[in-house]
Protein backbone atom coordinates (compact mmCIF):
# COMPACT_ATOMS: atom_id res chain seq x y z
CA UNK A 1 0.00 0.00 0.00
CA UNK A 2 1.34 3.39 -0.98
CA UNK A 3 -0.14 4.85 2.14
CA UNK A 4 2.12 2.71 4.32
CA UNK A 5 5.20 3.99 2.57
CA UNK A 6 3.95 7.53 3.08
CA UNK A 7 3.33 6.86 6.74
CA UNK A 8 6.80 5.43 7.19
CA UNK A 9 8.17 8.63 5.69
CA UNK A 10 5.98 10.57 8.09
CA UNK A 11 7.23 8.66 11.13
CA UNK A 12 10.88 8.86 10.24
CA UNK A 13 10.85 12.40 8.96
CA UNK A 14 8.63 14.20 11.39
CA UNK A 15 9.66 15.10 14.91
CA UNK A 16 7.63 13.64 17.70
CA UNK A 17 6.02 10.78 15.81
CA UNK A 18 6.43 7.50 17.63
CA UNK A 19 4.00 5.20 15.85
CA UNK A 20 1.56 5.33 12.96
CA UNK A 21 -1.28 2.94 12.18
CA UNK A 22 -3.73 2.70 9.30
CA UNK A 23 -7.07 1.48 10.57
CA UNK A 24 -10.28 -0.02 9.26
CA UNK A 25 -12.78 1.60 11.60
CA UNK A 26 -15.59 -0.73 10.61
CA UNK A 27 -13.90 -4.00 11.50
CA UNK A 28 -11.44 -2.60 14.01
CA UNK A 29 -8.60 -4.06 11.99
CA UNK A 30 -5.11 -2.58 11.89
CA UNK A 31 -4.40 -2.55 8.16
CA UNK A 32 -0.81 -1.38 8.49
CA UNK A 33 1.54 0.05 11.05
CA UNK A 34 4.97 1.49 11.58
CA UNK A 35 6.60 2.12 14.91
CA UNK A 36 9.91 3.21 16.38
CA UNK A 37 9.88 0.06 18.49
CA UNK A 38 8.47 -3.42 18.10
CA UNK A 39 5.18 -2.88 19.85
CA UNK A 40 2.92 -5.89 20.39
CA UNK A 41 -0.18 -6.22 18.25
CA UNK A 42 -2.33 -5.86 21.37
CA UNK A 43 -1.17 -2.27 21.76
CA UNK A 44 -2.19 -1.45 18.21
CA UNK A 45 -5.54 -3.16 18.72
CA UNK A 46 -6.15 -1.01 21.79
CA UNK A 47 -5.02 2.04 19.85
CA UNK A 48 -7.47 1.18 17.08
CA UNK A 49 -10.37 0.95 19.53
CA UNK A 50 -9.46 4.26 21.14
CA UNK A 51 -9.07 6.02 17.80
CA UNK A 52 -12.37 4.66 16.54
CA UNK A 53 -14.11 5.89 19.68
CA UNK A 54 -12.68 9.38 19.36
CA UNK A 55 -13.59 9.83 15.74
CA UNK A 56 -17.02 8.21 15.97
CA UNK A 57 -16.37 4.90 14.25
CA UNK A 58 -16.79 4.06 10.58
CA UNK A 59 -19.82 6.27 10.08
CA UNK A 60 -19.03 9.12 12.46
CA UNK A 61 -19.21 12.76 11.47
CA UNK A 62 -15.81 13.67 12.89
CA UNK A 63 -12.93 13.71 10.43
CA UNK A 64 -10.07 14.72 12.71
CA UNK A 65 -9.41 14.24 16.39
CA UNK A 66 -6.51 15.20 18.62
CA UNK A 67 -6.26 14.00 22.20
CA UNK A 68 -3.51 15.31 24.44
CA UNK A 69 -2.32 13.29 27.39
CA UNK A 70 0.48 13.66 29.91
CA UNK A 71 2.63 11.04 28.18
CA UNK A 72 1.65 11.30 24.54
CA UNK A 73 -0.59 12.91 21.96
CA UNK A 74 -2.97 10.92 19.79
CA UNK A 75 -3.88 12.21 16.32
CA UNK A 76 -6.56 10.60 14.15
CA UNK A 77 -7.47 11.58 10.58
CA UNK A 78 -10.21 9.92 8.57
CA UNK A 79 -9.40 8.98 4.98
CA UNK A 80 -11.07 11.36 2.51
CA UNK A 81 -11.53 8.59 -0.06
CA UNK A 82 -12.41 5.71 2.27
CA UNK A 83 -14.26 7.25 5.24
CA UNK A 84 -14.34 3.96 7.11
CA UNK A 85 -10.53 4.05 7.27
CA UNK A 86 -8.30 6.37 9.24
CA UNK A 87 -4.71 7.10 10.15
CA UNK A 88 -3.80 7.16 13.81
CA UNK A 89 -0.54 8.71 15.01
CA UNK A 90 1.05 8.49 18.45
CA UNK A 91 3.52 11.26 19.15
CA UNK A 92 5.42 12.91 21.93
CA UNK A 93 3.28 15.06 24.21
CA UNK A 94 5.09 18.22 23.14
CA UNK A 95 4.95 17.54 19.40
CA UNK A 96 3.53 20.14 17.02
CA UNK A 97 0.18 18.42 16.55
CA UNK A 98 -1.06 20.66 13.74
CA UNK A 99 2.08 20.03 11.73
CA UNK A 100 1.66 16.27 12.20
CA UNK A 101 -1.99 16.51 11.17
CA UNK A 102 -1.05 18.35 8.01
CA UNK A 103 1.54 15.70 7.20
CA UNK A 104 -1.05 12.96 7.71
CA UNK A 105 -3.47 14.78 5.43
CA UNK A 106 -0.77 15.06 2.77
CA UNK A 107 0.00 11.35 3.10
CA UNK A 108 -3.67 10.47 2.67
CA UNK A 109 -4.02 12.81 -0.29
CA UNK A 110 -0.96 11.24 -1.90
CA UNK A 111 -2.67 7.88 -1.49
CA UNK A 112 -5.47 9.29 -3.65
CA UNK B 1 5.44 4.03 25.88
CA UNK B 2 7.78 5.88 28.18
CA UNK B 3 10.40 3.33 29.09
CA UNK B 4 13.98 4.26 28.44
CA UNK B 5 14.34 2.11 25.35
CA UNK B 6 11.29 3.69 23.81
CA UNK B 7 12.52 7.16 24.50
CA UNK B 8 15.95 6.43 23.09
CA UNK B 9 14.41 5.09 19.92
CA UNK B 10 12.13 8.08 19.76
CA UNK B 11 15.05 10.44 20.01
CA UNK B 12 17.10 8.55 17.45
CA UNK B 13 14.24 8.62 14.98
CA UNK B 14 13.16 12.16 15.55
CA UNK B 15 16.17 14.27 16.40
CA UNK B 16 17.05 15.01 12.81
CA UNK B 17 14.24 17.38 11.94
CA UNK B 18 13.21 20.62 13.61
CA UNK B 19 9.84 21.40 15.09
CA UNK B 20 7.98 24.63 15.22
CA UNK B 21 8.95 27.13 17.81
CA UNK B 22 6.57 27.20 20.74
CA UNK B 23 5.40 30.37 22.37
CA UNK B 24 7.27 31.76 25.32
CA UNK B 25 5.67 30.96 28.64
CA UNK B 26 5.71 33.39 31.52
CA UNK B 27 5.37 32.29 35.12
CA UNK B 28 5.08 34.53 38.16
CA UNK B 29 6.31 33.63 41.58
CA UNK B 30 3.48 32.41 43.78
CA UNK B 31 5.60 31.47 46.77
CA UNK B 32 8.99 30.23 47.88
CA UNK B 33 10.62 27.95 45.31
CA UNK B 34 7.71 28.27 42.87
CA UNK B 35 9.93 29.54 40.03
CA UNK B 36 12.55 26.88 40.72
CA UNK B 37 9.84 24.25 40.63
CA UNK B 38 8.44 25.74 37.44
CA UNK B 39 11.82 25.46 35.73
CA UNK B 40 12.06 21.81 36.71
CA UNK B 41 8.54 21.21 35.37
CA UNK B 42 9.64 22.71 32.05
CA UNK B 43 12.53 20.23 31.99
CA UNK B 44 10.23 17.38 32.92
CA UNK B 45 7.74 17.94 30.09
CA UNK B 46 10.43 18.22 27.41
CA UNK B 47 10.82 14.89 25.66
CA UNK B 48 12.29 15.80 22.30
CA UNK B 49 15.70 17.51 22.16
CA UNK B 50 15.16 21.20 22.74
CA UNK B 51 17.02 24.28 23.79
CA UNK B 52 15.32 25.81 26.81
CA UNK B 53 16.01 29.50 27.31
CA UNK B 54 15.10 31.22 30.54
CA UNK B 55 14.97 34.95 31.26
CA UNK B 56 14.17 36.51 34.60
CA UNK B 57 12.70 39.92 35.32
CA UNK B 58 16.01 40.72 37.02
CA UNK B 59 17.80 40.55 33.69
CA UNK B 60 19.50 37.19 34.17
CA UNK B 61 19.29 34.48 31.55
CA UNK B 62 20.31 30.88 30.98
CA UNK B 63 20.22 28.35 28.17
CA UNK B 64 20.00 24.58 28.51
CA UNK B 65 19.90 21.57 26.23
CA UNK B 66 17.13 19.27 27.39
CA UNK B 67 15.93 15.89 26.14
CA UNK B 68 14.07 12.92 27.52
CA UNK B 69 13.07 15.01 30.59
CA UNK B 70 16.76 15.32 31.40
CA UNK B 71 19.14 18.22 31.66
CA UNK B 72 21.84 17.39 29.16
CA UNK B 73 23.93 20.52 28.97
CA UNK B 74 24.06 24.01 30.42
CA UNK B 75 25.06 26.26 27.56
CA UNK B 76 25.07 29.48 29.53
CA UNK B 77 24.24 30.17 33.14
CA UNK B 78 25.12 32.15 36.21
CA UNK B 79 28.38 30.54 37.27
CA UNK B 80 29.21 29.23 33.80
CA UNK B 81 28.08 26.46 31.50
CA UNK B 82 28.85 22.80 31.77
CA UNK B 83 28.26 19.47 30.10
CA UNK B 84 25.99 18.09 32.77
CA UNK B 85 25.64 14.67 31.23
CA UNK B 86 29.41 14.15 31.39
CA UNK B 87 29.67 15.50 34.91
CA UNK B 88 26.94 13.16 36.09
CA UNK B 89 29.17 10.17 35.59
CA UNK B 90 31.49 11.42 38.33
CA UNK B 91 29.42 12.40 41.33
CA UNK B 92 25.62 12.74 41.46
CA UNK B 93 25.26 14.43 44.85
CA UNK B 94 28.00 16.93 44.17
CA UNK B 95 26.56 17.78 40.77
CA UNK B 96 23.03 18.12 42.14
CA UNK B 97 24.23 20.52 44.82
CA UNK B 98 26.20 22.61 42.35
CA UNK B 99 23.24 22.78 39.98
CA UNK B 100 20.96 23.86 42.80
CA UNK B 101 23.36 26.69 43.66
CA UNK B 102 23.45 27.79 40.03
CA UNK B 103 19.68 27.62 39.55
CA UNK B 104 19.04 29.55 42.75
CA UNK B 105 21.55 32.20 41.68
CA UNK B 106 19.78 32.50 38.35
CA UNK B 107 16.41 33.05 40.04
CA UNK B 108 17.58 35.14 42.99
CA UNK B 109 15.20 38.05 43.56
CA UNK B 110 13.15 37.22 40.45
CA UNK B 111 9.37 37.45 40.58
CA UNK B 112 8.81 36.34 36.99
CA UNK B 113 10.49 34.12 34.44
CA UNK B 114 9.87 33.61 30.74
CA UNK B 115 10.82 30.31 29.16
CA UNK B 116 11.17 29.57 25.47
CA UNK B 117 11.87 26.26 23.79
CA UNK B 118 13.41 25.71 20.38
CA UNK B 119 14.11 22.47 18.57
CA UNK B 120 17.65 21.20 18.58
CA UNK B 121 18.67 19.62 15.32
CA UNK B 122 22.15 18.47 16.23
CA UNK B 123 24.40 18.08 19.21
CA UNK B 124 22.29 15.93 21.51
CA UNK B 125 23.37 12.37 22.07
CA UNK B 126 20.16 10.32 22.46
CA UNK B 127 22.00 8.17 24.99
CA UNK B 128 23.08 11.16 27.08
CA UNK B 129 22.04 10.60 30.65
CA UNK B 130 22.00 13.92 32.42
CA UNK B 131 20.01 14.24 35.62
CA UNK B 132 16.27 13.93 35.22
CA UNK B 133 14.03 16.75 36.36
CA UNK B 134 12.48 14.42 38.91
CA UNK B 135 15.86 13.42 40.32
CA UNK B 136 16.82 17.07 40.70
CA UNK B 137 13.50 17.86 42.34
CA UNK B 138 13.97 15.06 44.81
CA UNK B 139 17.54 16.14 45.57
CA UNK B 140 16.39 19.72 46.07
CA UNK B 141 13.38 18.80 48.22
CA UNK B 142 10.76 19.91 45.68
CA UNK B 143 7.70 18.24 44.18
CA UNK B 144 6.80 18.35 40.50
CA UNK B 145 3.22 17.38 41.07
CA UNK B 146 0.66 19.86 39.81
CA UNK B 147 -0.37 22.22 42.60
CA UNK B 148 -3.80 21.59 43.95
CA UNK B 149 -5.62 24.51 42.38
CA UNK B 150 -9.30 24.99 41.77
CA UNK B 151 -10.29 23.57 38.35
CA UNK B 152 -12.18 26.76 37.55
CA UNK B 153 -9.02 28.78 38.16
CA UNK B 154 -7.11 26.63 35.67
CA UNK B 155 -9.81 26.85 33.02
CA UNK B 156 -10.01 30.63 33.45
CA UNK B 157 -6.24 30.89 32.96
CA UNK B 158 -6.59 28.79 29.82
CA UNK B 159 -9.44 30.92 28.49
CA UNK B 160 -7.48 34.10 29.13
CA UNK B 161 -4.46 32.73 27.28
CA UNK B 162 -6.47 31.78 24.18
CA UNK B 163 -8.96 34.66 24.16
CA UNK B 164 -7.55 36.10 20.92
CA UNK B 165 -7.95 32.74 19.16
CA UNK B 166 -11.41 31.76 20.36
CA UNK B 167 -14.44 32.23 18.11
CA UNK B 168 -16.82 31.07 20.85
CA UNK B 169 -16.56 29.41 24.26
CA UNK B 170 -18.95 27.69 26.61
CA UNK B 171 -18.43 26.42 30.14
CA UNK B 172 -20.23 23.23 31.04
CA UNK B 173 -23.32 24.24 32.98
CA UNK B 174 -22.36 27.89 32.90
CA UNK B 175 -21.60 30.93 30.85
CA UNK B 176 -20.48 31.36 27.28
CA UNK B 177 -19.71 33.99 24.67
CA UNK B 178 -18.77 34.45 21.04
CA UNK B 179 -20.31 34.32 17.60
CA UNK B 180 -23.97 33.25 17.98
CA UNK B 181 -23.93 30.47 15.40
CA UNK B 182 -20.72 29.02 16.82
CA UNK B 183 -22.14 29.24 20.32
CA UNK B 184 -25.20 27.32 19.15
CA UNK B 185 -22.93 24.67 17.65
CA UNK B 186 -21.04 24.39 20.92
CA UNK B 187 -24.30 24.04 22.86
CA UNK B 188 -25.43 21.23 20.57
CA UNK B 189 -22.01 19.60 20.88
CA UNK B 190 -22.11 19.74 24.68
CA UNK B 191 -25.59 18.23 24.80
CA UNK B 192 -24.55 15.36 22.53
CA UNK B 193 -21.32 14.92 24.44
CA UNK B 194 -23.06 14.74 27.79
CA UNK B 195 -25.02 11.72 26.66
CA UNK B 196 -21.79 9.92 25.78
CA UNK B 197 -19.71 11.00 28.75
CA UNK B 198 -22.45 10.26 31.22
CA UNK B 199 -21.57 6.60 30.86
CA UNK B 200 -17.81 7.07 30.66
CA UNK B 201 -15.57 5.72 33.41
CA UNK B 202 -13.13 7.92 35.33
CA UNK B 203 -11.08 9.65 32.68
CA UNK B 204 -8.28 10.96 34.86
CA UNK B 205 -7.53 14.40 36.26
CA UNK B 206 -7.59 16.26 32.97
CA UNK B 207 -8.35 15.82 29.29
CA UNK B 208 -7.92 17.82 26.12
CA UNK B 209 -9.68 16.79 22.95
CA UNK B 210 -10.06 18.64 19.67
CA UNK B 211 -12.48 17.51 16.99
CA UNK B 212 -13.02 18.65 13.42
CA UNK B 213 -16.46 17.76 12.16
CA UNK B 214 -15.62 17.91 8.46
CA UNK B 215 -12.28 17.81 6.73
CA UNK B 216 -13.02 21.14 5.11
CA UNK B 217 -14.18 22.92 8.27
CA UNK B 218 -12.07 25.93 9.18
CA UNK B 219 -12.87 25.68 12.89
CA UNK B 220 -12.34 22.92 15.41
CA UNK B 221 -14.18 22.17 18.62
CA UNK B 222 -12.01 21.80 21.71
CA UNK B 223 -13.14 20.14 24.91
CA UNK B 224 -10.80 20.90 27.82
CA UNK B 225 -11.52 19.43 31.22
CA UNK B 226 -9.71 19.75 34.50
CA UNK B 227 -11.22 17.87 37.42
CA UNK B 228 -14.94 18.54 37.40
CA UNK B 229 -14.79 21.68 35.27
CA UNK B 230 -14.98 21.69 31.48
CA UNK B 231 -14.83 24.40 28.86
CA UNK B 232 -15.68 24.01 25.18
CA UNK B 233 -14.12 26.21 22.52
CA UNK B 234 -14.59 26.90 18.85
CA UNK B 235 -11.24 27.98 17.40
CA UNK B 236 -9.70 28.20 13.94
CA UNK B 237 -7.95 24.97 13.07
CA UNK B 238 -4.71 26.76 12.28
CA UNK B 239 -4.50 27.78 15.94
CA UNK B 240 -4.54 24.22 17.23
CA UNK B 241 -0.88 24.13 18.24
CA UNK B 242 -1.13 27.49 20.01
CA UNK B 243 -4.23 26.35 21.90
CA UNK B 244 -2.57 23.06 22.86
CA UNK B 245 0.48 24.95 24.15
CA UNK B 246 -1.78 27.26 26.14
CA UNK B 247 -3.50 24.26 27.70
CA UNK B 248 -0.20 22.74 28.79
CA UNK B 249 0.85 26.06 30.27
CA UNK B 250 -2.45 26.41 32.13
CA UNK B 251 -2.33 23.02 33.77
CA UNK B 252 1.31 23.51 34.74
CA UNK B 253 0.33 26.52 36.79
Amino acid sequence: MAILKNLEVLRLGHPGVEAVAYLDLGSGTVLGKTSAINQPQEEFDALSATASGLIGGATGETDEAVRLGPMDALIIRRSPVSPSEAVCVVCAPDADVLSVLNHVTAALDANG
Amino acid sequence: MTDRKTLERRLQALASVGVSKTNGRTARSIGPNSLLRRLLVELDITIMPRRLTVETDKGRAASFLVANSRLIRIESMVGGGTDVASDLRSNDAELNARLQTQFRALLEGATEITTLTDPVVEGVDPKAAGPSARALAEAWGLSLEVPDRAPVEILDAFLTAVKDDVVAWLKAGGSGAGEPDKLDELTAFVEARSEVEGEAPDRGRWSFLSLRRAATASDITVSARYGDATVYLSVPRDRLTAVADAWRAAILG
